[in-house]
């Protein structure tokens, strides 16, 4: 009722002051900010964004690729690895077992930890002890397989482990790419629950020592003096955590940040504005569809072989994905298998393309589904985890096509973790798999895929004899050769049985603001001291 | 005495919510589809035994009952736990980020009252007019305008473009450096909260602009610093009453706001935590922030009293047993 009203005091030009008032505090308020904003220009400290935060230091505790990468920079292991995978000497100068049972480490001497103390043999097997141990190390101790008997000092210098079988490829298992992050056993036991806390932080032997660390926020890392190797890396290292894709591509396209991990491989020419640049590696990452045979109708191979050859790899990689993978012929990627091919990945690429893997044939689809037990098609769910547009995406198309063959796919995103947890729940007759190898183990993937010992032993809870005794068998052979086409061979039935079915092997995309340059890096750098290889002009 | 009542049964409530509360969240979580062990021990071969040991260290191997009673014989004795994904102490987790979420909100409550109530005054005072037209579209806006789409925009626009505001995080980790870094989200947060607030005091006051009192007092010639001081406190109740209801969408606003800005607080870690089915950290923010939320509401009860004399214990109805105190008390 407008007609009521009666002019009053608050006129016009008290409503322009008030709104003057408000810029005025905006500005004010804006002033705070500019002070205090901090400038990446700094040539001795690097600042690194990445997608996820720990929320703690410790690999024992929480065992994420996230962790792995951070901790790569400040905890070693008895080996470790170089760019291309190679395992090469760390706190053990060199190795040797006569029966791959029994495998005696000869230790590095005179190594310094980050609280000044000088490690000794107790404290390794110490630090063995407690990655072992499920209670205090849950994230870390399913890299100890029950096929560890023991570990004991056995000098001053030199500490033996014991395996109640055979396992030629054991000393990965002890490099800080797998399952061992040395510490102090003082510290260790002073900081308690507080270990790799913002409270205690962490020590170790590693070329940087943390000084900060904020879970909300960020870890500060500064170059460790007493080092035992070479570190030729900018002096500080700030990561700070920024799990918001369009967030971290702003910090990085307005200069922020140096250098920012995680770039969606669906939008890279984004990143390339202001002057920055990218550079892709393989990471390794197995991204395919799994079948359980025990699901109906995916216990029908005919069935299997029709959504098999309705995936359209190739245009899944380039249109989804931009060129940012490679279509899969295996399971194991050709970088990961190149540890048993003088670390050439060309060499193991070789092998794998002539793996049986389905190529895209919509015919042979139609064909496979007529002999099928559902020759006129069905209905099932495929679920993918959040953070993974990409797959979100290659589904849609998987439905896509699977549509014209009477087939419908419901394509379902769900967290990360209930995705997770779904893994080989025997309920789903098709799920994706996305496997991040973490350790240079050769046949990490396949170790655990094709463990072929029925229900909860593999992702598929498939069940074959054979290539369960060759999986089991791998661990034990010599000849890196031999071990390599034995995996091949029982990859090859996994693939004429379509239990899997290989989509694509991955690649990560690495973004450099102008003026910081990245080294030629390997697919393993993450493992190294990645810090070294970035470098910042003044 | 009736204020010890007041603070008793509003204690009593209190307890009793936040018993329903666990057990509602317990029960909801139970039935979500995911294992946090098998989440601990990521996509990659563990074996059975690997996983029935991490199950039984957190006791999700006994019944939902007996979960239940283990965590609320610790929590009443103030021991919340430890967290299955990180190991901390719950209270440690909390501890962290709780500052931050805190100041996140009370900053984004400021600025929202500060700019929300002025331009509701203006647009009831001079409602029909193009500042009242140009206020309630400016409302609607915020309403309706998604957190995450504004906080995306304002970063771009202040932080990117004009570079006044840091673009992500908190600072360097001290208080002096986090509160600029807070400043961009709090505005975003505040975007939808001044919109409502600007609807109710609008509301209200408009009541008042137009009822008999105020067409009364305006020809009888009294000054209208006086109607307008009138009208403010006749109108304050249902602000009040707005602002407390604020509180819980400013809670929950946190978390995408944290988000979006990369912000480690008390949302993010609820959102985290959620997925990851870590059941300790999950019961003790739900805690805190339900026991934030009704420990406000009280408070705002408890000034109504204040604003309205006709609220108060020993007010205009000393004799009758069934004041309107007792009422709000209730409510």
């Amino acid at each position: 009722m407008g007609h009521t009203h009666r002019s009053g005091r608050i006129n016009r030009s008290t409503f322009a002051i008030f709104i003057a008032a408000i810029a005025a505090l905006t500005l004010t308020l804006a002033g705070c900010g500019s002070n205090t904003a901090k400038s990446s220009g700094d040539p001795n400290t690097l600042t690194v964004a990445i997608s996820s935060a720990v929320s703690t230091l410790s690999v024992n505790q929480e065992a994420g690729s996230a962790n792995y990468q951070l901790a790569a920079l400040y905890q070693e292991g008895l080996t470790g690895v170089d760019g291309t995978g190679k395992v090469i000497p760390a706190l053990a100068t060199s190795w040797k077992s006569s029966d791959n049972k029994s495998w005696v480490f000869t230790l590095r001497k005179n190594v310094k930890l980050h609280d000044g103390s000088t490690l000794t043999a107790d404290d390794i097997v110490y630090a063995i002890n407690v990655a072992r141990d499920s209670k205090e190390s849950p994230g870390l101790s399913v890299y100890w397989p029950d096929y560890v008997q023991s570990a004991e000092k056995t000098g001053d210098n030199q500490i033996t482990i014991t395996l109640s079988s055979p396992h030629s490829d054991f000393p990965i298992q002890v490099s800080n790419v797998a399952g061992l992050f040395v510490t102090s056993k003082k510290f260790f036991d002073s900081a308690g629950s507080n270990y790799g806390s913002s409270k205690k932080l962490i020590v170790g032997t590693g070329p940087y020592k943390v000084t900060e660390f904020d879970p909300s926020s960020h870890v500060t890392l500064t170059k460790f003096k007493d080092y035992w190797g070479k570190n030729d890396g900018p002096q500080t290292v700030r990561i700070d955590f920024v799990t918001e894709d369009s967030t971290r591509q702003l910090a990085f396209t307005s200069g922020k940040v140096d250098v920012s991990f995680n770039v969606p491989v669906t939008s890279v020419a984004q990143w390339k504005t202001n002057g920055g640049s990218t550079t892709a590696y393989s990471d390794r990452s197995y991204y395919g569809l799994t079948f359980d045979p025990n699901v109906a109708p995916f216990n029908d191979i005919h069935v299997r072989k029709a959504v098999s050859y309705a995936v359209d790899k190739k245009s899944i990689v380039s249109g989804i994905l931009k060129g940012y993978g490679e279509v899969a012929t295996g399971i194991d990627s050709p970088e990961q298998l190149a540890g048993w091919t003088g670390n050439d990945a060309s060499k193991a690429s070789k092998q794998t393309a002539k793996l049986p893997a389905i190529s895209y044939d919509l015919k042979k689809a139609k064909s496979e589904l007529k002999q099928s037990s559902k020759p006129n098609g069905f209905t099932t769910t495929l679920t993918y985890p959040t953070g993974y547009a990409q797959v979100g995406k290659a589904s849609l198309a998987i439905a896509q096509n699977l549509k014209s063959l009477g087939i419908t796919l419901n394509v379902k995103e769900i967290p990360l973790e209930q995705w997770l947890s779904e893994i080989g729940n025997g309920k789903q007759g098709v799920g994706w798999m996305i496997y991040n190898p973490t350790t240079p183990q050769p046949n990490e993937i396949t170790s655990w895929l094709l463990a072929a010992g029925g229900s909860g032993t593999n992702p598929a809870n498939w069940n074959n004899a054979e290539v369960a005794a060759e999986t089991e068998k791998v661990g034990t052979l010599d000849q890196e050769s031999d071990k390599l086409a034995l995996v091949l061979k029982s990859t090859t039935t996994a693939l004429d049985e379509d239990i899997y079915s290989p989509i694509y092997w991955g690649k990560s995309v690495v973004a450099t603001a102008k003026g910081v340059k990245l080294a030629k890096i390997g697919t393993y750098w993450l493992g190294t001291n990645w810090a070294a290889d970035f470098s910042k002009n003044a | 005495m009736k204020v010890a009542k007041f603070i008793g049964r509003r204690l009593a409530n209190l307890v009793i919510l936040l018993f329903v509360l666990s057990l509602v969240t317990f029960g909801l979580l139970y039935l979500t589809n995911s294992d946090p062990a098998r989440t601990l021990a990521g996509a990659k071969k563990v074996s059975a035994a690997q996983l029935a040991a991490i199950r039984h260290q957190y006791h999700l191997d006994e019944p939902l009952w007996k979960q239940y009673m283990i965590w609320l014989s610790n929590a009443v004795h103030g021991d919340f736990g430890t967290s299955i994904r990180t190991q901390l102490p719950v209270s440690q987790m909390i501890g962290q980020r709780a500052w931050v979420t805190l100041t996140l909100a009370l900053l984004a409550l400021a600025i929202a009252l500060l700019i929300g109530l002025p331009l509701g005054v203006v647009a009831a005072k001079r409602h029909g007019t193009w500042r009242d037209g140009l206020i309630t579209a400016l409302a609607v806006v915020g309403l309706s305008a998604p957190s995450f789409a504004v906080g995306l925009l304002l970063l771009y626009v202040f932080a990117v473009k004009l570079g006044w505001f840091p673009v992500y995080g908190l600072g360097d980790g001290s208080f002096a450096d986090a509160l600029p870094h807070l400043l961009l989200p709090a505005i975003t947060l505040a975007v939808g909260l001044f919109a409502a607030v600007i609807k109710v005091s609008r509301a209200s006051l408009l009541e008042q602009v137009e009822s008999d009192y105020t067409l009364f007092a305006q020809s009888r010639g009294v000054p209208r610093g006086t109607i307008t001081r009138w009208q403010l406190r006749n109108a304050a109740l249902p602000i009040m009453t707005s602002s407390g209801l604020l509180i819980a969408s400013l809670i929950s606003g946190t978390v995408i706001v944290e988000t979006t800005f990369s912000i480690g607080g008390l949302g993010t870690l609820l959102q985290e935590s959620v997925t990851f089915k870590d059941i300790p950290v999950v019961q003790a923010v739900t805690l805190l922030l339900a026991t934030v939320i009704c420990v406000t509401t009280a408070i705002i009860d408890a000034l109504y009293a204040l604003a309205d004399p006709r609220l108060r214990p020993n007010g205009g109805h000393r004799n009758s047993a069934d004041t309107p105190t007792n009422k709000e008390g209730e409510a």
